[in-house]
């Protein structure tokens, strides 16, 4: 088995283990619940523990089938998918941490600040090519403006505006 | 005659302006989202559900049934013209559909196409409205042991509809169950896995984890990708071009697919609905191999046959009325969009079962007629309207499709509670799905394991309780030994003696 086949197994073998995780987790949390009257076998923590068994033989099957099945071999791999078409897991993270810092500022820079940031962010993560400063700016202000319009003048949302920032 | 009378009210709910703008924005949106390939009336859905906090339910439920039977429709358009299904359920169509369109015959296909999904869309509807009330007093004879039946029976065969992923599917189905038991338990006033914080007590909503599943996750996946999904190639841009004049299938064509393969289709893809989590894919792909299994000319399947069309496209629109069935009777969504409605029927104080008839028809008929509506009339309008202009309109830039969606869907986030934690449950459930969605587990079961779970605990409990604690209830009653055994059933015909594939 060459690196890069290996690298392949080992990661899709990292949600299958963090699942486990999160099961014994959440296993151990059910174990400790304690009913408040007694309704026999089938109390609170019935589902939960039958859930955390099931979800233990089902991921069992998952880790067995990761493991029988070969890996693709480099070249199968590289005909596959072009060095262009290959997903590229950086662009989802650089997303996630936009959209994280996004949640973090919507009450304080309110939405129009906040929201106009973020766009400007995802047109320049989702590659908006050929396209100048102004354009995206442009872009930019006019999606923020057009959910304005549509959020909290037709359905009456109320959004945060920049109180966050005032004394 | 009440009934009939109140279905009849639903159509004259139709003509308020405000709630027939509701349903043509709600078909404009469908077709949008069901053409572009990444996109599907489910996120359509997803999207448009925080908005109902601000809508009244009459419209609300109007532009789901509209954005329901567009969305399944325009799934053939890119399907046809592009050679790139925008739903799954159009797989079959762009077969045969892209085949045609190669011959110089798109817009021929377009109309099959249209024609099929009118025909299945009022078949479905109006087997919706013909049946909802006998499935009404069927649901009333259903006793406690065997609603925990039923939903254990939804539940097995949402998870062995994944056919290649039974595994999977059960883990994501589990992982919906296990986040529905966060909050207060179902039978007793003490919370569960809030892990000490007072956020969790209440437990998980359900929009940020609709919002998360199939927006957010949807956005990093597009993100992840870096060919446009609506990248055209050239020899497909130098194809013919679609005119309005070719819309209209001959007669002869359609004589020739015959009024029994429409009806037949038809009747396929409503009760393929009406079975929990199968949908329109496998309405079109069961429907299409009956065809091609009964045709005259299975040599044209592959090549271009407008039967294989007419087949599919009839039948993944009937099952968006078969899909309502169990949804509105038992709470039992058929499909990933109704799980979605449900949502909407929930957030504004409406309980499914057979008392909905009684007591609220006046507001389910609109979303009735809406469907009837949608198929016979808008279908075929939107066709001729906007059919020459498909590509061009499907052909927005990713970058400014995929901003906007992320917009609508945190924003909507915070509608509900006016709190950024929503919006962080959005996201963090979007991650989740992603990883989900990135290792083939299917999302969709996730859902709806996290709606049909508490309802699945709670059944289980009160039977178990009325009983003694004696498990042999579910046995004894008529109603949940028939569910056990339908349950057996439809195990061994899936898993165990697995339908064959038909060859192409």
């Amino acid at each position: 088995m060459s690196s890069s086949s290996f690298a392949a197994k080992k990661g899709s073998l990292v949600l299958p283990l963090f699942l486990l995780i999160i099961t014994t987790v959440y296993l151990a949390t059910a174990l400790q619940i304690t009913p408040q009257f007694d309704e026999g076998l089938v109390g609170p923590s019935f589902v939960p523990v039958l859930a955390s068994i099931l979800m233990y033989v089902a991921l069992g099957f998952v880790f067995r089938d990761i493991l029988r099945t070969p890996a693709p071999t480099d070249d199968a791999a590289d005909n596959e998918a072009t060095a262009e078409d290959k997903p590229s897991l950086a662009a989802a993270i650089k997303i996630v941490l936009a959209t994280a810092i996004y949640i973090a500022a919507f009450k304080t820079l309110g939405y129009p600040l906040s929201t106009f940031l973020y766009v400007y962010a995802l047109l320049f993560f989702f590659k908006l090519e050929n396209t100048g400063q102004i354009r995206r700016v442009a872009y930019s202000a006019i999606i923020t403006a057009v959910f304005y319009v549509l959020f909290a003048m037709i359905f009456q949302v109320r959004l945060p505006m920049l109180e966050g920032l005032l004394p | 005659m009440n009934f009939i009378l109140e279905i009849l009210g639903g159509f004259s709910a139709l003509a308020s302006p405000e709630v027939l703008a509701y349903m043509i924005i709600g078909f404009l949106i469908g077709t949008f989202f069901g053409a572009v390939p990444g996109l599907t009336s489910v996120l359509a859905i997803a999207l448009l559900l925080p908005i109902t906090y601000s809508l009244d339910v009459v419209p609300a439920l109007v532009m789901c049934a509209s954005i329901f039977m567009s969305g399944m429709y325009a799934g053939s358009i890119t399907a046809t013209t592009i050679n790139i299904p925008g739903a799954p359920s159009s797989m079959m169509t762009s077969i045969e559909g892209y085949a045609l369109m190669k011959k110089g015959q798109g817009a021929n296909a377009l109309g099959h196409a249209a024609l099929g999904s009118m025909i299945g869309g009022v078949v479905g509807a109006l087997l919706l409205i013909a049946l909802t009330p006998i499935a009404a007093k069927v649901s009333l004879l259903i006793q406690t042991p065997g609603k925990f039946s039923l939903i254990l029976f939804a539940l097995v065969v949402i998870v062995i509809s994944q056919r290649d992923a039974i595994a999977k599917g059960t883990i994501a189905t589990l992982l919906g169950i296990m986040i529905a038991t966060i909050g207060i338990d179902v039978m007793q006033p003490i919370a569960r896995f809030n892990f000490g914080t007072e956020t969790l007590v209440e437990g998980i909503d359900m929009m940020p984890l609709i919002i998360g599943t199939f927006a957010i996750s949807e956005i990093l996946y597009q993100a992840q990708q870096s060919r446009d999904p609506l990248t055209i190639d050239a020899n497909t841009r130098n194809l013919a071009p679609i005119r309005r004049k070719d819309f209209l299938p001959s007669w002869h064509e359609i004589r020739e697919i015959g009024f029994f393969t429409y009806l037949k289709s038809a009747l396929i893809g409503y009760f393929i609905g009406v079975l929990p989590g199968a949908g329109g894919s496998m309405a079109a792909f069961v429907s299409y191999a009956e065809a091609m299994r009964k045709s005259k000319n299975p040599g044209e399947y592959g090549k271009g046959s407008r039967e294989g069309i007419a087949a599919a496209e009839t039948a993944n629109n009937s099952m968006c009325g078969g899909a309502f069935v169990p949804m509105l009777m038992f709470g039992i969504p058929g499909d990933p969009t109704t799980a979605i409605v449900l949502g909407v029927l929930i957030i504004n104080g409406l309980q499914p079962g057979p008392r909905l008839l009684d007591t609220q028809l006046d507001l389910i008929a609109p979303m009735f007629a809406s469907l009837l509506i949608s198929a016979l009339i808008l279908i075929p309008l939107t066709l001729y309207l906007l059919g020459p202009y498909f590509v061009k309109i499907v052909s927005i830039r990713k970058a400014l499709l995929y901003s906007c969606i992320a917009v609508v869907a945190l924003v909507g986030s915070y509608v509900a509670t006016y709190s950024p934690f929503q919006m962080m449950l959005a996201l963090v459930f979007g991650i989740l799905a992603f990883f989900l969605r990135k290792q083939n587990y299917p999302t969709v079961t996730l859902l709806l394991g996290f709606i049909l779970g508490p309802d699945l605990e709670q059944y289980l409990r009160r039977a178990l309780s009325l009983n003694d604690g004696n498990p042999l209830t579910f046995l004894t009653s008529p109603d949940s030994l028939f569910f056990l055994v339908l349950t057996a059933i439809f195990f061994y015909f899936m898993v165990i003696r697995v339908p064959k594939t038909p060859k192409i």
